[in-house]
């Protein structure tokens, strides 16, 4: 790798984040690069005890188009949802999920139906000096899926709500997260 | 961690490369949440007859943090909400990391960047710009016409995917 490449930014965000998770100790792996991409992924649990849940983590940083000394970050926070099929394109769901995206920005909702998955995805641009805690951003998607995931057994639980009524369980899911915060 | 990037320095650096770029930059008052927050927002040219908005405030882990959006009210939006919020899904994951947001009969376009210091700030601001403008051909004309009931979702989408392949040809590679 020639110096060049050792500062671009998505070669600094990456190896900082490898750092971090070798102090995390939880079992994580690098992608493969693809296009100049340079990923990792990791799994641990959010919660405690029998409420615990396995989340799969994954960052993906990509050059920017532009300059080399910055990147796109792709942040996720993926964890089981079966019911991802039926809701998909539920206009409850999506009006749930846009919401939260709206008062979440850049932290959005999406459901990939195949895999029966929900994910917490962030996207932003960084620079080669953003000092950022990617692992404390993963740290934060998980708050936010504390909230976010008992909002959604409850709109599960009324199968003919609105979209008006889904996009006020939203409101209340980020309301109580923005009451959790210090 | 490092310590809070200088504020006052980021803004007088920002407000000189916006001018410098032309982009006719209009700094606003700021606005409740953000009155006590240090900070700073400016309204520019992001397309000739088309404005969008910056706002510069301190991240979470106290770099400086950049959202740029545009925005605009179609007071029949709000009758399609469920096809906008279907189409901005996918487009999101084509024009990311710029989101389309709508709150109502207001439609955005976001996107939020993150700097260490004012040196790299201008620099982020001028990839910004760059999507912005990306994402208005690819992403946003389409949603806004469906918003406006000009065309429909199928329609839309075709738009989405021609807009996204004509970009990718003229830039050669896009992320």
């Amino acid at each position: 790798m020639n110096a060049a490449a050792m500062e671009s930014a998505h070669a600094v965000q990456a190896a900082r984040l490898q750092q971090a998770l070798q102090a995390s100790g939880w079992a994580w792996q690098a992608l493969p690069d693809l296009e100049a991409q340079r990923g990792l992924c990791w799994r641990t649990h959010w919660g405690e005890g029998a409420q615990a849940v396995a989340v799969q983590g994954l960052c993906a940083l990509r050059p920017a188009w532009q300059s080399p000394r910055l990147c796109s970050m792709m942040l996720l926070a993926s964890l089981d949802w079966p019911e991802a099929g039926r809701w998909q394109f539920e206009a409850a769901w999506l009006a749930f999920s846009r919401r939260l995206a709206l008062r979440l920005a850049p932290i959005s909702l999406q459901a990939d139906a195949q895999a029966g998955i929900l994910h917490l995805r962030s996207d932003s641009l960084l620079s080669l000096d953003a000092s950022v805690d990617l692992l404390a951003q993963f740290g934060f998607l998980g708050e936010v899926a504390q909230q976010v995931v008992p909002a959604m057994r409850r709109l599960q639980a009324q199968p003919d709500a609105s979209s008006a009524q889904a996009s006020a369980l939203a409101d209340a899911a980020f309301d109580e997260l923005l009451e959790l915060q210090p | 961690m490092s310590a809070p990037a200088g504020m006052a320095e980021a803004i007088q650096t920002l407000q000189a490369h916006l001018q410098q770029r032309q982009l006719q930059p209009q700094r606003l008052p700021a606005q409740p949440p953000f009155e006590a927050a240090p900070g700073a927002v400016w309204t520019l040219r992001l397309v000739p007859g088309l404005e969008g908005e910056l706002a510069l405030q301190h991240g979470v882990d106290g770099g400086l943090r950049l959202g740029y959006s545009v925005s605009t009210r179609v007071p029949e939006a709000a009758l399609r909400a469920d096809e906008l919020n279907l189409f901005a899904g996918q487009a999101g994951e084509l024009i990311a990391p710029v989101q389309l947001l709508q709150c109502d009969e207001e439609l955005a376009c976001q996107l939020i960047g993150l700097a260490g210091s004012a040196q790299s700030l201008c620099e982020l601001f001028d990839e910004m710009h760059l999507m912005q403008r990306q994402a208005l051909v690819i992403g946003w004309r389409p949603w806004l016409a469906l918003a406006r009931g000009q065309i429909d979702l199928e329609e839309a989408t075709l738009r989405l995917g021609a807009a996204l392949a004509q970009a990718r040809s003229e830039q050669g590679e896009m992320p």
